[in-house]
């Protein structure tokens, strides 16, 4: 039996909900008729009692628990009519279930048999046997307190009381005889010392000193003690034959006629009073359990619980509202400062409390391991010594729910897998006890959980022949594998290194699962390891279920939040520039991502909103998402950047709306919706099959370093030297031409291009740079992407394509026309406004264009 | 019915409800529609941090589709439906007014189509005559 008084008092607790819910149900037959959903519920908490019972060993509550629910089966199932003796046979199993759980730890030694032969009896012949009357006969004698009907022979309610409390904390009573020898003077010592060593491990009820005969005495002691019997000797240091166990409830007439024994004086003088003040402390400790019972568990409903998270959020929004207000005006009003700012704290402080009311300490997952360890490794015969910290991090309850199963699993893992047995480890010069380490910590606004044991390692070479077997990886990637590379294929479905499957692992369905479990609410497995130095697994948590960071976007007019979870990369895509990347098979967008050929999708296809064609940013955005390994895109207008989101639920009038997963509050106090990526995938008629999902495994990159948009530069120098620089995304086209197709009007050049007429414009001539007069035999026109006008940037040579993450715009080289300066590969260059060049070579054209200046304002914001 | 109902313009028509139904009147709501979804929902509106599901009521009832920039006036209600704040549009406000039971009478026979499912009787009020709407029907039931 599992000794943890926690864990106990945990299952007590809720099953005694289950037995007033039985209740409930049970009295509500009498009012009413049969109700199916009733009946299943009663049935439901008759067998989770039964469950978790069993799990701590309490044979007792099993066995009533068990009949109580085959009666109900049967009922459930209508075999049996539910009579109103029947419901009362229910009810007094019940009230016996109660009663067990009340003493929970005497609950072994009540007769239920009684009770259980009754409902066995309902369950065989449908009928109650109406076994009443003898039954409550024998209630008298078991199902009443035993004690109870010794007291009434002794009118001794406070020892009654002491005894049953006693049973109740677990106490066990012995009796202690030790035959004194009549030359042994020293009896008070004896006693006393005795005295000592048997209130180091318990309390003394009773204790003299007979004169059996004229050969000597015999000193008794009447001690009780949570230690057994075995234990209880070796503490007191007694001999076996001279301690005796008396059952509380079997032999309590014994107890008591000895609790009542004054015969000659007794060995321990101070009997009385000790007894007193010991009933005293006995009331003060359960009075301190009540008390801690009522303290540390008030149920409160959740949706209470997280209307005031949903609150506590709205707070914080009105008081940076109000702080914002105020600001202005704080040094004309006297003595607001330290008011807001208490204010300021106090909400602060709220929040962060109020959000902790749904975390629960790790505790309560780390509690169930030792026993696992201790199981497991003695079933596959290795010594291993387990280390765990950190379990007063705290996480939100569902977190740690589901983190039960895939924590069971990697620790079964490390244990079959990783751990070699004792003699190999000699062999290898290790210590023969491993050693399994279990490691959480809060960091950076998450949950960190190390699972690291001092194993074999993951062979790369087992994994790899397994891999290559299996196809997973090709040859020339099997060659130079990366640790990450490893990790994806240890945590794909159907994988196994081990030869043998075991009942315990290795039928390969265990980290595909861990992984899928884990990343279900929004965590990460990261995997470590080292060749006969051990694994380390690496869980990352979110601190709560309902704090989600999420990329703003903007598809049309509409915002919406995607949870960053799933957000394997952005890309960004310039029309006109990597034609290749982008193309269209049977009316469908792919995207060629690292040779892989990725899915895409607008966002606006995928959710009915009117795509607006008059695409004003020529810049495609690509949301690469990776869910459960399939990988797919979606475009959207605009990513406006990250919020840490509180995602409220879907209101139940659109739950049917599969696109989205909730509602989420942004900053300004507007509703956004928070897409739902298996959705978008579905409604976006993604079927990936199992090749697709295997083939579309993708590196595992990291966010960080993806979420920067890169920004591509076209340098390009025309007659003089300097060096311009133009976004790749503005430029459609460039094109090849020879100097004679140039053709000259009025003081205008003119260029035939695809039937088009398009107007050259010399940046030399505008820009404030050198203008030197060359005839190459070729130059190049740059296309700009401006709609409807036809005009072209006449250069004389294309230097590169660069890309750089950001660009530094220097201001010192200024003039109409120009954005600014830039340092490339250590040369100047000069960021072309081709607005403005527009501008300046042909305003009354440039004037038709209607350019908005929200477009301008964009497309130079893009440098700086 | 007895008591105080709050009456409104939907289109044409006047409807009144309970007023122990409505929680408060707004003007000039902000709301986000929601893409893809149903039609007589129009959007989401945050109420003092409580995500509000406004409907499109002229809609569910059947009379004729409002201009889309007179979806300035809604009324909230009060209490939960299915498990939602539920708030609808409407295109005027009238008044509260008294009622007894002598103005009131059951939907004429002619009127139990779909939308005469949601009115829960007839008030002749002066010359006018006032859809009471059965709340509960309309928000639990769609």
């Amino acid at each position: 039996m599992l000794k943890d008084e926690k864990l106990i008092q945990e299952f007590v607790v809720e099953a005694k909900e289950h037995v007033e819910k039985i209740e409930s149900g049970l009295l509500s037959f009498e009012q009413k008729e049969y109700d199916e959903n009733a009946i299943n519920a009663i049935f439901r908490s008759a067998h989770n009692i039964k469950g978790t019972a069993g799990f701590f060993g309490f044979k007792n509550i099993v066995e009533l628990s068990h009949a109580m629910e085959s009666v109900l089966g049967k009922i459930r199932s209508r075999k049996i009519a539910l009579l109103f003796d029947i419901v009362d046979a229910l009810l007094m199993a019940n009230d016996e279930l109660r009663e067990l759980l009340d003493h929970i730890a005497i609950s072994e030694e009540r007769n239920i048999a009684p009770l259980v032969k009754r409902l066995q009896h309902i369950y065989i012949s449908g009928k109650d046997a109406q076994l009443i009357e003898p039954l409550d006969a024998e209630n008298e004698a078991s199902i009443l307190e035993v004690p109870q009907k010794a007291a009434k022979k002794h009118k001794d309610d406070v020892d009654n009381k002491m005894i049953r409390e006693l049973g109740k904390k677990g106490h066990k009573i012995y009796k202690y005889v030790h035959a004194l020898d009549s030359q042994q003077n020293d009896v008070e010592r004896f006693s006393s010392n005795m005295s000592k060593s048997i209130q180091s491990i318990g309390t003394i009820l009773n204790s003299y000193i007979w004169n059996k005969n004229s050969f000597g005495n015999v000193i008794v002691f009447l001690f009780s003690t949570v230690l057994e019997k075995e234990l209880a000797i070796m503490a007191i240091g007694g001999n076996a034959k001279e301690i005796e166990e008396l059952s509380i409830s079997t032999q309590s007439t014994e107890i008591f006629q000895l609790l009542s024994e004054t015969k000659e004086k007794p060995a321990y003088p101070k009997e009385e009073s000790l007894l007193n003040t010991k009933q005293r402390a006995l009331d003060l400790s359960e009075e301190k359990i009540k008390n801690n019972l009522v303290e540390e568990r008030i149920k409160v409903d959740v949706a209470l619980l997280n209307n005031l998270v949903n609150l506590s959020s709205e707070m914080v929004l009105a008081r940076n509202q109000l702080l914002r207000l105020l600001e202005a005006h704080v040094d004309g009003i006297p003595g607001i400062r330290p008011v807001l700012q208490k204010i300021d704290h106090t909400i602060t402080e709220m929040q962060e409390k109020i959000m902790r009311t749904r975390m629960q300490p790790i505790s309560i997952l780390f509690h169930s391991i030792p026993r696992l360890v201790r199981d497991l490794s003695k079933k596959l015969g290795k010594s291993l010594t387990l280390k765990m910290e950190g379990k007063e991090v705290e996480m939100d309850k569902s977190i740690l729910e589901g983190l039960i199963d895939p924590f069971t699993h990697l620790i079964r893992n490390a244990l079959d897998h990783g751990i070699e047995k004792p003699e190999r480890r000699k062999a290898l010069g290790k210590d023969p006890t491993a050693m399994i380490e279990i490691q959480a910590r809060h960091e950076g606004g998450r949950v960190i959980i190390d699972i690291i044991d001092d194993g074999a390692g993951i062979d790369v070479e087992k994994i790899r022949q397994q891999a290559l077997q299996k196809g997973l990886i090709g040859q020339e990637e099997a060659l130079d594998i990366s640790e990450s590379k490893i990790a994806e294929i240890v945590f794909s479905p159907g994988f196994s290194t081990v030869s043998q499957i075991s009942d315990i692992s290795g039928r390969g369905v265990g980290l595909d699962v861990v992984r899928s479990n884990i990343e279900k609410f929004g965590g990460t497995v990261e995997l470590h390891t080292l060749k006969g130095k051990g694994t380390t697994f690496r869980l990352l948590l979110p601190l709560t279920l309902a704090i989600i960071p999420s990329l703003i976007l903007t598809v049309g007019e509409h915002n919406f939040a995607l949870p960053q979870t799933h957000l394997q990369e952005i890309v960004r895509i310039v029309d006109g520039q990597e034609t290749g990347r982008l193309q269209w098979i049977q009316g469908q967008r792919v995207l060629r991502l690292r040779g892989k050929l990725v899915p895409i999708v607008h966002l606006a296809d995928v959710i009915g909103l009117e795509k607006s064609f008059e695409v004003t940013s020529p810049i495609t955005r690509i949301l690469i998402i990776n869910i459960a390994r399939k990988t797919f895109g979606i475009i959207v207008d605009a990513i406006h950047g990250q919020e840490e989101l509180l995602v409220k639920p879907m209101p139940n009038h659109l739950k049917e709306v599969k696109l989205y997963s909730g509602v989420t509050i942004l900053g300004d106090g507007s509703i956004a919706m928070v897409l739902d990526v298996d959705g978008i995938a579905s409604m976006g008629n993604l079927v990936f099959s199992e090749e697709e999902v295997d083939s579309s495994q993708s590196e595992m990159v990291s966010l960080d370093n993806q979420i920067q948009e890169m920004q591509d530069l076209l340098l390009f120098q025309c007659s003089g030297p300097e060096i311009f620089g133009l976004h790749l995304f503005m430029i459609a086209r460039v094109n090849e031409i020879s100097p004679h197709h140039i053709e000259e009007v009025g003081n205008k050049q003119y260029y035939h291009s695809q039937g088009n007429i398009m107007q050259l414009i010399r940046l030399e001539q505008y820009l404030p740079v050198a203008s030197i007069e060359q005839s190459g035999e070729k130059m190049y026109v740059i296309t700009p992407k401006v709609n409807n006008l036809s005009v072209g940037l006449l250069v004389r040579k294309i230097k590169d394509t660069v890309q750089v993450d950001s660009l530094m715009v220097e201001e010192d080289i200024q003039g109409k026309g120009l954005l600014g300066s830039t340092i490339i590969n250590e040369k100047i260059v000069l960021l072309v406004n081709l607005h403005e060049v527009f501008e300046m070579s042909g305003p009354e054209q440039y004037d038709q264009l209607k350019f908005d200046k929200a477009d301008v304002q964009v497309l130079r914001g893009e440098f700086s | 019915m007895t008591g105080k109902i709050l009456t409104f313009y939907l289109d044409n028509s006047l409807c009144g409800i309970d007023i122990v139904f409505a929680k408060e009147i707004n003007r000039n709501v902000k709301y986000t529609t929601v893409p893809g979804g149903t039609s007589h929902i129009v959007g989401l509106l945050n109420l003092r941090g409580q995500v509000v599901t406004l409907f499109d009521l002229a809609q569910i009832l059947h009379l004729n589709q409002r201009q889309e920039d007179r979806q300035t006036k809604c009324i909230i209600l009060k209490g939960l439906f299915q498990g939602d704040h539920i708030g609808f549009f409407i295109d005027k406000m009238a008044e509260v007014i008294d009622i007894t039971p002598d103005m009131c009478e059951m939907p004429p026979a002619n009127i139990n189509n779909l939308q005469g499912r949601f009115i829960s009787e007839i008030v002749k009020f002066n010359k006018e005559i006032i859809l009471m709407l059965d709340i509960n029907k309309i928000f639990d039931g769609i």
